[in-house]
């Protein structure tokens, strides 16, 4: 196969992929505030924190 | 000079909330499914081959998504209807929300443009496979024969692009009527439509795909991957990149839907991953459905479909129908169906952003005409109206598409650094639906993205590089010479209640200090102090008092509590105002920090000096709500002071060092406050064993920067295991205890109570906190 086709359909499928894991990532999070209830952005980021 | 804001008291009319996550996102797709992507094929394949074309809009996915969640973020924070003139006003204030406005309005403008033409080239073209072009073109000229005005026939080239160009103004006129008349078209039927455009065009890709397994030989079409180079991808991304403006439609919906916390972000995210899979199909659909060799291709078939331009993908899929003429015809209905709904949301978009200017008083009052009978906005219409008729009768279809995406490019690089300065100076404020994963990464991998596709643009267009940034510059030049002194005060913005000026203008060679008093006992605990540092630094003061009003009480009552900070003006203007000139201020805000951070960028001060009550937060921050966010954004140096009133001597100063700008800069204040006391500052260091700090190199370094006082300073280090026990011991023998912050950004320490905070916190003596104003390393550091 072509080198540049090769390149090019890891590209697309990397860039695919990324776009539908960030979808999904990003329906979690809005979820994941949504279900705890809407916090500042400071309380969030500290919330997270203590847990680690 | 007093400003108040417009009344508060009224109730504010709402728009009811009928918009569910399915209408918001079919709102996102029926912009994006519009003309962008079917002018954008054809061109595209011609400038970046088979390969590319796939790439350009899958990667062009990619880079909407980032801006995407910028948006999704900030409408989750801010869910009112504005958009991207709303986060530019709230993160920056009426200069660049102008400006944002100014850009919308343009771009969407510009949009309508698009597809307009792409409406009107596509009805031509269907007019032109009915066969009536013909007939029509060949009477006309008979007639025109006839009465001898052209001695030469018209060529059906030139026809159609004369018929492009009436039939487009034709249906711009049109849809800018139906503007006029007040918008019938519910979110519920728009989105019923939506679907339907969006099943069709899946059902072109599902069916290229049909195709391509059914004749393998037609992938042999990719055998050219990128002929032109990999370099051109980002040519076309630029190019294309209106394709995907729709998730900034939903932003502006923040007013209308159902939850618009949780609801706006989903939508725009998932426009934007169903529209880029669905962009993948078509591209893929478009380059395998012409076969190789067949009859009449006589060149590589990205060549061949490039070779049409902008009607390249009809004519592509025209190769494809199996009932040729039937395909053709649905296929181009679809076009001019999907045009149809984009062109007149873009009109209604653009209206929107011009009227919010003239609303605002931006722009002369002529852009918040309301027409009596019908209710729109007829002048900011108006003027949308003329920039589409100008942009599509001058400009060639391909500089309007390009224009369209230079705009929009603009205006989503402004977004995202929004974003940022939004999280950074706002975070504790805002209640957030949604909060991007990785921040910055993605605001920042999304300007640089844009800039470099902003920057290969000018491949395809430079006039696109010449109308937009002029049309920026135009719009600098309206704010500053215009709007600037006209624009009407918000809610949102800080006000100034009350000010006296006995000095008109700061004194030429003073130093500004500022400072922030709460009342009585505070301005109390400052004075001394105060005194002192003016006196070292030649001072200009300038003495203010913030008003908090939350967002529950109204304005007017502002001014109720405005009696303790005036006290405490009075008090120390009392002590200090023979000696220094001052000027006093007593503003309004809805947070205090900002308001004095906005007060210490507009008066351009130097210093600022405030009081701590010496606890310790015990929520999410560590000297307290108002102080941390100000030592953090404060542009200028700040000196904090604990329990430094009552007239007391600084004989002994103790100065814990262990390097950076703020500990020499402690070092400087510590010497001014003892020098009245003849007193003595001592620079100190803990040695714990891990590595040892060289405090005289540190001093040899510091001293021509920061005015230390040599004959006053002594050094001593000290052994011990725990620093904060080791500075608490040593701290009892002395009568101040002067502390640089520690200079982490304060999302990073949050949690964390650092060192130099524990100790003032717990120790007995009075202390003072200092943060050097940081050069470029601590801004960076800062953001990043």
């Amino acid at each position: 196969m072509n080198t540049n086709i090769l390149i090019g359909i890891i590209i697309a499928s990397l860039a695919i992929l990324s776009v539908i894991t960030l979808t999904v990532v990003n329906r979690a999070r809005i979820e994941q505030i949504a279900s705890e209830g809407c916090k500042t952005a400071r309380e969030t980021l500290k919330d997270k924190k203590n847990v680690k | 000079m007093s400003s108040k804001p417009e009344s508060s008291s009224n109730p504010t009319p709402e728009l009811s909330r009928e918009l569910t996550l399915y209408h918001l996102t079919m709102m996102g797709l029926g912009m994006m499914i519009g003309a962008g992507v079917f002018i954008g094929m054809g061109v595209s394949i011609g400038i970046a081959g088979p390969g590319g074309l796939i790439l350009t809009f899958v990667l062009n996915g990619l880079l909407a998504m980032f801006t995407a969640m910028s948006f999704a973020e900030l409408s989750s924070a801010i869910p009112r209807a504005g958009g991207a003139y709303n986060f530019a006003r709230v993160g920056f204030g009426r200069g660049t929300s102008f400006l944002a406005g100014w850009m919308e309005w343009f771009a969407s403008s510009v949009a309508g443009s698009m597809y307009a033409l792409t409406f009107a080239i596509y009805t031509v073209r269907l007019a032109s496979l009915l066969g009536w072009l013909d007939s029509v073109l060949s009477n006309f000229n008979a007639a025109l024969l006839k009465i001898n005005i052209i001695e030469t026939a018209i060529s059906l080239e030139s026809f159609e692009g004369v018929l492009v160009k009436v039939v487009a103004i034709t249906t711009a006129f049109l849809f800018i009527y139906i503007n006029f008349r007040g918008s019938s078209e519910t979110g519920k039927i728009g989105a019923l439509i939506t679907l339907g455009q969006t099943c069709f065009v899946v059902a072109i890709g599902l069916f290229g795909i049909y195709t391509a397994i059914k004749d393998p030989s037609r992938m042999q079409n990719f055998t050219s991957f990128v002929p032109e180079g990999w370099g051109k991808i980002l040519v076309t991304m630029g190019f294309t990149y209106v394709a995907f403006e729709g998730y900034e439609v939903i932003a502006q919906a923040g007013d209308e839907a159902i939850n618009p916390r949780r609801n706006l972000p989903k939508a725009m995210i998932y426009s934007v991953c169903i529209v880029t899979l669905i962009y993948a199909l078509v591209s893929f659909a478009t380059v395998v459905s012409v076969k190789a060799g067949s009859e009449g291709i006589d060149k590589p078939v990205w060549q061949w479909i490039g070779g049409f331009g902008k009607e390249g993908f009809g004519e592509a899929f025209a190769k494809m129908m199996p009932y040729k003429n039937i395909g053709n015809y649905i296929l181009t209905l679809a076009v001019i169906f999907s045009s149809t709904s984009a062109l007149n949301a873009t009109i209604y978009s653009a209206t929107r952003a011009s009227y919010a200017l003239g609303r605002d008083s931006m722009l002369p009052k002529f852009f918040a005409l309301i027409h009596k009978k019908t209710n729109t906005p007829h002048g900011a219409l108006m003027a949308t109206g003329v920039i589409v008729f100008i942009a599509m009768t001058v400009l060639p279809t391909e500089q309007v598409v390009s224009c369209g995406s230079m705009m929009f490019l603009f205006l989503f690089f402004m977004v995202n650094v929004c974003v940022i300065k939004i999280r950074r100076s706002m975070a504790d404020e805002l209640t957030y639906g949604f909060l991007m994963p990785l921040f910055p990464l993605f605001p920042l991998l999304a300007i640089a993205c844009q800039c470099i596709v902003a920057i290969e643009l000018k491949e395809v267009s430079k006039i696109a590089w010449i109308i937009a940034p002029a049309w920026v510059l135009l719009g600098i030049a309206i704010y500053w010479f215009y709007s600037r002194s006209r624009a009407t005060v918000t809610e949102d913005e800080i006000l100034v209640l009350e000010e006296q000026k006995h000095h008109e203008e700061v004194p030429t060679g003073k130093y500004p200090i500022m400072v922030a008093i709460a009342n009585p006992d505070n301005a109390n605990q400052l004075t001394q102090s105060t005194f002192r540092l003016c006196g070292a630094k030649d001072a200009h003061l300038e003495l203010i008092h913030m008003v908090q009003v939350p967002d529950q009480v109204s304005l007017h009552d502002a001014e109720k509590h405005m009696q303790p900070g005036k006290e405490g003006l009075f008090e120390i203007m009392l002590s200090l105002a023979l000696h220094f000139p001052i000027n006093t201020t007593i503003r309004y805000c809805r947070n205090i920090a900002r308001g004095i951070v906005s007060a210490i960028r507009e008066k351009k001060t130097k210093m600022l000096v405030l009081g701590w009550h010496g606890v310790i937060d015990k929520g999410i921050f560590n000297l307290g709500s108002k102080i941390d966010p100000i030592i953090e954004q404060a542009p200028c140096n700040v000196v904090v002071l604990k329990d430094c009133g009552g007239n007391k001597t600084f004989k002994r100063a103790l100065v814990p060092v262990a390097g950076g700008p703020n500990g020499a800069f402690a070092l400087e204040i510590a010497s001014i406050l003892t020098k009245h006391d003849e007193g003595t500052v001592t620079a100190f260091s803990v040695d714990t064993g891990r590595g040892k700090f060289d405090l005289d190199k540190f001093i040899a370094d510091n001293s021509k920067k920061y005015d230390i006082d040599p004959e006053s300073l002594k050094t001593k280090t000290v052994e011990g295991k725990s620093v904060i026990k080791t500075i608490l011991s040593e701290a009892k023998h002395y009568d101040l205890i002067v502390l640089g912050t520690t200079e982490k950004p304060m999302l990073a320490q949050m949690g964390r109570i650092s060192i130099p905070e524990k100790i003032a916190c717990r120790t007995q003596q009075p202390v003072v906190m200092v943060k050097s104003s940081g050069g470029v390393r601590s801004w960076v550091r800062k953001w990043i």
